[in-house]
């Protein structure tokens, strides 16, 4: 018999009586409860992520048939048909739950880096952990994703619960949203510096002291949990030893542009794929399960390409295999991850760039050489891991659109600031060649094609909060246009008002009078005119509620006045306020310096307000 | 303005210059994405050709990156947005389907004969309805062209 106060009604008054307690103590103002927050939540996202890897690794393990211990990826499944079939079953499982889910819940997952940007770092648990339920579907059932995405939602996700809940400022809660992020990519590489660096650069958009100890120390925890409970080997076991001499670095920038070709590639491969299987008169729940029978195809020639592909990425780093292999084995892997995001499973590309670019740079590396010989450099032996390192991180960092954290990744990996120095040149050129040919990384590619006006995690949320319907008076003078000059005098005398809202007959809106002008002396002897004929101004411009301030301030620009009114709705036409040029500058260099404080983490930096 | 004379010649219909280099652009495009995904297919059947172990599954009639290079041209053709593109996608279901038969039967840990042959014809179809798809070139015209008579 359970008792009483441990009931699920028990624990959620005590919950509840526990949060109180907290706010209480106004955490949202200590600088201090962030930091311990942040080291809380690595530590329940370290175990987050082990319980995630375990999941999936016990679904590969009786699913797939493969040895304790091992890697899908690997290739080590035994039977043919599970390899063909599973994908399959993966697809129409992962198919089935999504359409529950979208017919449950029917919007869009907000991920963390559009939290950050559009809404103040406000994510919904229950999305995050859906997303994480179809991620782990899709990968357990070997299509050609990454987990990393699963990571990042789960941990971001929980952290903005936690964050809402206890009633952190926008600020912090953004922050505290990274410090989800970067636990769980430090959890799942085993790599505080390139967790944290995945948060500032990918889920906050910038680095600052302020924010620096709190990401750093959710990063840390997240590890700590992960090599106290499952051991303080690397995720790839790397005899680093590497040679690099000075033409190597030449050649690592060719490394860097043609990763950046293949990077551009495959994003865009992924949205061909997708569009062509939104063409197809096929309903949606149906999509991945075409995408499955296509993944199993290809892993009945390439094993490696099943799963996040980790398995696959130390067996390239350990053994120099064919160069055809490895071309064949680029072709394969990007079509495989471009097919299984397309036709709709849920994962990243993060786990899946990064083999991609080490097979690429495996292969790079032998074309190079043979290069080389051609041109009578016999001589010039080049080191296999150093380009197989630059391939991979060059590729990922295209991909992922982070350029540090490929950097750091292979610093905590290797433990060699040699061959980090050579990743270095690959990464920054990579980074740069995709930034001017295409502009975005995938996560921001995405965006882009849904239409979400967000470049980064930068803060504009704000912008889109900021409406002319908040900022509007709603005092409004009005007048019929027929009014004539002298009942205007009479009605509106001069200081009554400054203007007056003109309105026809129906009520709509017909311009705008100023009430000095009216009063103009030069006027006397046209008392019987109507105003609207011949004293209107920005009949024809106006503002709508919902409209944010900087179209407010652009419209203000194009009417060349300082008052607009703001209307209902563009077919009834009938005024509900109006606002000002000048408060409308005011509030928007107010909003721009509170954000820029936040982000730099000095809420005192433009002095007191 | 002047009623048009009902004996006059018709006009042509006006088209923009924009609207043919637009056209030239498209096709460019479609043709570049031939050539590069013949060059994919192509990667991939080489990848695929070097995991055959088993000796018997090797003695080819041409080297293999030879014949992987063959069967990415006859895709790439067989993909391109012209009317004799079906020239490549002739040339495509039965090599492929040798090809990838050898390489499932082939493989470390091969697959049944039975399997081997019905995945290698998918393999071989998916290729050629690949090809066909890329090659699908629109059957009206474009609005504005002279080809654009609908029934009277």
């Amino acid at each position: 018999m359970i008792r009483n106060e441990w009931s699920l009604v028990g624990l959620r008054v005590r919950w509840r009586a526990l949060l109180r307690g907290l706010r209480r103590k106004n955490l949202r103002n200590n600088e201090v409860a962030l930091i311990v927050a942040s080291a809380a939540l690595g530590v329940v996202i370290g175990l987050g992520v082990i319980v995630i890897q375990d999941l999936v690794q016990r679904i590969h393990e009786v699913g797939f048939a493969i040895p304790a211990g091992r890697h899908l990826s690997e290739g080590v499944a035994p039977d043919w048909w599970r390899v063909l079939l599973l994908p399959v079953v993966g697809g129409l499982l992962s198919g089935g739950v999504s359409f529950l889910i979208r017919r449950w819940r029917p919007r869009e997952i907000v991920d963390a880096i559009e939290a950050n940007a559009l809404f103040g770092g406000k994510m919904s648990l229950t999305d995050s952990a859906n997303l994480t339920i179809l991620t782990l579907i899709s990968s357990g059932f070997g299509a050609s994703v990454g987990l990393e995405a699963a990571y990042t939602q789960l941990g971001s996700g929980i952290a903005s619960w936690c964050g809402q809940n206890l009633g952190f400022r926008r600020g912090d809660l953004r922050t505290l949203v990274g410090c989800g992020a970067a636990a769980a990519i430090a959890a799942a590489f085993n790599a505080p510096l390139a967790g944290a660096f995945y948060a500032f650069e990918l889920v906050i958009g910038n680095y600052s002291p302020a924010i620096l100890a709190p990401i750093a120390m959710a990063a840390l925890t997240g590890t700590l949990v992960v090599r106290a409970i499952s051991g303080e080997e690397a995720i790839f076991g790397l005899d680093a030893h590497v040679r690099i001499a000075g033409i190597d670095y030449a050649l690592f920038a060719v490394v860097g542009i043609l990763a950046a070709g293949l990077a551009i590639a495959t994003m865009v491969a992924v949205t061909r794929i997708e569009r062509l299987a939104r063409r197809q008169d096929m309903p949606g729940w149906l999509r991945p399960t075409i995408g499955g029978v296509a993944v199993g195809l290809v892993a009945t020639i390439y094993p490696q390409v099943l799963g996040s592909g980790h398995g696959a990425i130390q067996q390239v780093l350990e053994n120099a295999l064919p160069w055809g292999i490895l071309v064949g084995l680029i072709a394969a892997k990007a079509l495989a991850s471009a097919v299984s995001v397309g036709a709709g499973f849920r994962g990243g590309l993060f786990s899946s760039s990064l083999l991609l670019g080490s097979v690429f740079g495996g292969a790079a590396v032998i074309a190079l050489q043979a290069v080389l010989r051609q041109l009578g450099f016999a001589d010039i032996e080049l080191d296999r891991i150093a380009y197989t390192l630059v391939g991979m991180s060059s590729v990922a960092a295209g991909i992922v659109g982070a350029p540090l954290t490929m950097i750091f990744l292979v610093l905590e990996l290797t433990g060699s600031f040699l061959a980090t120095l050579g990743v270095m040149v690959g990464v920054i050129i990579a980074s740069l060649v995709v930034r001017l040919a295409f502009g975005y990384s995938f996560a921001t590619w995405r965006f882009h094609l849904r239409g979400v006006p967000i470049r980064g995690a930068h803060d504009i949320g704000w912008l889109e909060d900021l409406t002319v319907g908040k900022l509007m008076r709603r005092d409004v003078q009005a007048t019929s246009a027929g009014t004539t000059i002298g009942e205007f005098r009479q009605r509106f005398p001069l200081g009554a008002t400054k203007r007056v809202f003109l309105v026809d007959d129906g009520n709509r809106y017909a311009g705008i009078a100023a009430t000095a002008d009216v009063h103009n002396p030069d006027l006397d002897d046209k008392l019987d005119q109507p105003v609207g004929a011949a004293l209107r101004v920005a009949a024809d411009q106006f503002l709508l509620p919902e409209q944010n301030v900087r179209v407010a301030l652009g419209r203000f620009i194009n009417a060349e006045t300082e008052t607009l009114a703001v209307l209902d709705g563009i077919r009834t036409f009938r005024v509900v306020g109006f606002l000002t040029e000048g408060y409308a500058l005011r509030r928007y260099n107010e909003e721009l310096e509170r954000s820029r404080a936040d982000e730099l983490g000095d809420r005192t930096l433009f002095g007191p307000a | 303005m002047g009623a048009r004379d009902p004996l006059a010649a018709p006009t042509p219909p006006e088209r923009s210059d924009d609207v043919g280099v637009k056209a030239r652009r498209r096709r460019l495009k479609r043709m570049l994405s031939a050539v590069l995904l013949g060059c994919v297919v192509a990667a991939y059947t080489l990848g695929a050709l070097g995991q055959r172990v088993i000796a018997e599954d090797q003695n080819d009639l041409l080297p293999v990156p030879l014949e992987a290079l063959l069967l990415g041209m006859a895709f790439a053709v067989g993909s391109l947005p012209v009317a004799w593109s079906i020239i490549g996608r002739i040339m495509l279901p039965v090599p492929s389907f040798l090809l990838y038969f050898t390489v499932l039967i082939g493989k470390n840990a091969p697959l049944p004969f039975y399997a081997a042959f019905a995945l290698s014809g998918v393999y071989s179809a998916a290729l050629t309805a690949l090809a066909r798809h890329l090659a699908d070139r629109p059957v009206r015209s474009k609005l504005g062209t002279r080809g654009a008579r609908g029934p009277a």
